[in-house]
């Protein structure tokens, strides 16, 4: 191989112009110059000079000239449109244009970042042309840019995915205060009413709108909620009233790739990105209501209610900023809380709210005796992480939300093993709440494992069925992931009927223990030195048992609901593969095996419930399916839809769907299933004329319904 | 009826397969490839590249000699993942217009298979827009699943699917225990709870 010597001597590379000309001149043509420090890898993101497709050095001009083929912005009604222009720009930014073929594109916006000191005060202004108060105004702009940079760094937006942070080394006056910018808007106002123009009153109002998105910036970044929200109110009435035009204009040519070519630039050219104005604020609107909505967090007090609030909005495909601002206003890394409140008292609370609130649950969380608190720290540090994190998951793209859910699935498996550790070892200290099984036989309640167990249950359901929501599933793997998911919401159920009886044992225990106030009296001679400490359920603790109860009530119906929306649609596929219209790969290098294991790989590394394999699998369901006909399976899917409907539809008279909507689209999701049944059973002797095709729109997001279409 | 004919990367000639599958592959592209991807996957996995040829048809190759026209060609490579598997991954295919729908695409990416088998592959990986219905539909059909669904994937903004064909069991297990093999197998809980 020939070798370049690339020394490196006395803090510079040697020249090795004629040593490479020399090697090159051996070389046979196509034949590679190597070094070992130099790998090919290394080099497959490099871009070619000289290729107009790749080296925007070639887009190269100086500034000045790009300025000088500038149209002049020296009148009120220039201004105005380019305000609305760049306004276009900059939501195509929040959108997830890079700056450099959105707002950097435009000239009059290059010459003030190149103008502009960076660290140095913007000083006074003394307004004399209508061109000084579109400067401010785009000061104003670059810096609420750099605000929303701060807030999507700090967390919910994922760099190049979500958005792209890349600036170009160019400082979004990021020194410069919000009030500075705040008072030159002020004075540009001031300035602009005393003009005689009819655009005089837009442009103040477009003024006035900028300093509402830089109060929200600046209220946001500081983490204040109420403020925040109030700015993001104002700044939407501000945006409703402002009329805007999409008409051609001169203007326009203020926007060009030129500046690609002037700034330090590692990817190929880029096409610009603009949203016309009237979109603009189309999109401008749309998102602070977003914002607006991101306020009803403040009202949340329980943990079920702050996870639900997410989980809801986990759904709402906001925008980038949207999720960062509920991430800024939720999480505070730095002080580990949630809300303002520690993490730790959130898990607590979390824990006590499902299934410790019996007072041994209560008492091993919350005692300061430090034996039981040594023991119970580690897996509570564990758990701090494993809760925050779920917050951090539902803020991201529903994408990032099912991969790194995945991920959480692994780390409360790992939890659940430390849950029995901690409870087998409390035994000794605490004696443990029992549960009667009948015929004399007691076992441990096991609360905390129990709430790591339906905690787990829950994030691998949310991992399964976000498959269904983001296309990840292909139809002919529909049948055995319903199936899984009715498998786990059953587990779900399962676990929670336990928790309610061990909860309902131990509230009439407290009360008859209140009632006779003998019990007491009793475990205090029990509880000596020498044994495990006893600890009763008082009245005080009885309200947060019926809470409990109650929540696990709900969620009882909710997972049995699920179960039998799984087994359905279930139902539903299978019979559709029964009648040869699903179509299965052709596979030659792998097995259904593989396929089936690969497509449960997030899941197989849990502990409890275990995976079902796939041979299995076939033998509980589809080879028991087989062996009846196809009238008797529509007969079970019949029946098992109509109890369904009435489930649902007791739940949806049970709730207010304004503020739970979610529960009306899993109606309709049960309706579209049951509507689709009777349309193969009415069709099912012409099914060649049919195909399967999944309807979305009206749905559940993750019970979208694979439907019965007439093939063109 | 065209006679087409199939064979890898032929390392005696790199000057014409290079330009030949620099020409096919960059024709297809939004976004341009430097010299340097080209020669990162065909140099170090020249068995893993194959081209198809029109028998019929003759065109200048890049040193000026006339030969088999060039009609579609895929590129991949294969290497270990994380030290726990060997991962196959099909960075390139493309089929010059006027010859899709002859299965071309198919018999390409079945010769790159059918090599990273024999090369002892865990799994053959690739990404792919999630509205690229012609090539969803050509691996799907083949047994690839889509693992992950990639937000914005694209510089057009689309989204991508992450599709893996599992050659053996290692692809079905998470690499974190695959890289820890040696180690003791985790205790699980394995009794009920309440």
């Amino acid at each position: 191989m020939l070798q370049p010597d690339l020394r490196y001597v006395n803090g510079e590379y040697k020249d090795i112009t004629e040593e490479l000309l020399g090697l090159a001149r051996q070389l046979d043509v196509s034949e590679l110059a190597k070094s070992p420090a130099f790998q090919l890898l290394d080099g497959v993101s490099a871009l070619e000079i000289g290729n107009d497709r790749m080296d925007t050095g070639l887009l190269y001009k100086p500034l000045e000239e790009s300025l000088a083929q500038l149209p002049k912005i020296d009148g009120a009604e220039s201004v105005l449109r380019l305000m609305d222009l760049c306004f276009g720009v900059e939501r195509a930014w929040q959108n997830g244009a890079s700056l450099i073929q959105s707002v950097f594109s435009c000239a009059y916006i290059e010459s003030i970042l190149a103008g502009h000191n960076a660290g140095a005060p913007l000083g006074h202004i003394e307004f004399q042309e209508w061109r000084h108060v579109f400067n401010v105004w785009a000061v104003a702009m670059l810096k609420n840019i750099g605000q929303s940079l701060d807030i999507m760094m700090h967390g919910g937006v994922i760099e190049e995915e979500d958005i792209v942070f890349q600036t170009f080394q160019m400082n979004l006056f990021t020194t410069t205060g919000a009030k500075e910018l705040e008072s030159l808007m002020d004075s540009a106002i001031g300035w602009v009413q005393t003009q005689k123009s009819e655009f005089a009153h837009a442009i103040v109002d477009r003024l006035k709108l900028r300093k509402e998105i830089t109060q929200l910036g600046a209220l946001t970044l500081a983490r204040k909620l109420d403020g925040s929200i109030a700015a993001a109110k104002q700044a939407k009435r501000l945006a409703e009233t402002i009329t805007v035009s999409d008409s051609e204009t001169p203007l326009e040519k203020s926007f060009t790739n030129e500046i690609q070519g002037r700034v330090q630039n590692d990817a190929p050219p880029r096409n610009l990105v603009r949203m016309k104005p009237s979109e603009a604020v189309s999109d401008f609107v749309a998102a602070m209501d977003e914002i607006i909505s991101c306020g009803d967090v403040a009202s949340v007090t329980s943990s079920a209610e702050f996870l639900g609030f997410m989980v809801k909005f986990s759904a709402l495909n906001t925008k980038p900023f949207t999720r960062a601002y509920m991430h800024t206003q939720i999480i505070d890394g730095e002080q580990f809380a949630l809300l303002g409140k520690p993490v730790r008292e959130w898990v607590v609370k979390d824990m006590i709210e499902n299934t410790c609130a019996t007072g041994w649950g209560q008492y091993v969380l919350t005692t300061s005796d430090s034996a039981v608190a040594e023991l119970t720290a580690p897996f509570l540090a564990e758990a701090d992480m494993a809760y925050s994190d779920l917050f951090g998951i539902l803020v991201l793209n529903r994408s990032r939300q099912r991969q790194v859910l995945s991920h959480a699935v692994v780390t409360w498996d790992g939890l659940q093993v430390m849950a029995e550790n901690l409870e087998t070892q409390l035994e000794e200290l605490v004696e443990p709440d029992r549960i009667d099984m009948g015929a004399g036989q007691k076992m441990n309640a096991m609360p905390i494992t129990s709430w790591v167990m339906l905690r787990k249950l829950q994030v691998m359901i949310w991992t399964a069925l976000l498959g269904f929501e983001l296309d990840v599933y292909k139809l002919h793997e529909w049948g055995f992931m319903s199936w899984y998911c009715e498998y786990l919401s059953l587990q779900r159920k399962q676990y929670l009927e336990r928790v309610r009886y061990y909860l309902c044992v131990y509230a009439d225990n407290a009360q008859m223990s209140q009632t006779f106030n003998k019990k007491n009296k009793k475990k205090g001679k029990k509880g000596g030195a020498s044994g495990p400490k006893e600890v009763p359920t008082t009245m005080l603790q009885l309200e947060d048992i019926n809470k409990a109860t109650m929540l696990t009530q709900s969620m009882t119906v909710e997972s049995s609901a699920l179960a039998d929306l799984c087994k359905c649609s279930m139902l539903l596929m299978y019979l559709y593969d029964r009648f040869g219209l699903i179509q299965h790969p052709q596979i030659k290098y792998t097995t259904a095996d593989l396929m089936y294991a690969l497509r449960l790989k997030p899941f197989s590394s849990v502990g409890v419930p275990a995976l079902v394999n796939y041979s299995q699998f076939k033998e509980s369901t589809t080879d028991q399916l087989d062996a009846l006909s196809v009238d008797d399976i529509f007969a079970i899917a019949t029946r098992t839809t109509n109890e369904l409907k009435k489930m649902v539809d007791a739940v949806v008279k049970q709730t207010d769907v304004k503020r739970e909507p979610q529960v009306q689209l899993l109606q309709r999701s049960t309706m579209g299933i049951s509507i689709n049944l009777a349309s193969l059973k009415m069709k099912k002797n012409d099914v060649n004329d049919y195909k399967v095709d999944v309807v979305k729109s009206g749905y559940h997001l993750f019970f979208p319904v694979p439907s019965l279409k007439k093939k063109e | 009826m065209v006679k087409i004919s199939y064979r890898p990367y032929d390392t005696a000639n790199q000057q014409n397969d290079t330009e030949s599958v620099k020409g096919m592959i960059s024709h297809d592209l939004s976004e341009p490839y430097s010299v340097y991807v080209y020669r990162y996957f065909i140099s170090s996995w020249p068995n893993l590249c194959f081209l198809a040829f029109d028998e019929d048809e003759e065109e200048k190759q890049a040193d000026g000699s006339m030969d088999k026209k060039a009609i579609g060609t895929v590129v991949c490579k294969l290497e270990d993942y994380r030290g726990c598997r060997s991962r196959g991954y099909i960075a390139m295919l493309a089929v010059k217009t006027d010859y899709r729908g002859q299965g071309i695409a198919k018999k390409l990416i079945d010769l790159a298979i059918a090599a990273m088998v024999d090369l002892k592959a865990d799994e053959i990986m690739l990404e792919t827009e999630v509205n690229n219905a012609a090539a969803m539909s050509l691996y799907e059909n083949i047994g690839f699943v889509r693992t992950k669904r990639l937000h914005r994937y694209y510089l057009n903004s689309n989204d991508a699917f992450r599709l893996i064909l599992p050659i053996t069991g290692k692809s079905c297990q998470l690499s974190r225990y695959l890289m820890h093999a040696e180690e003791p197998v985790p205790q699980f809980p394995t009794h009920a709870v309440i």
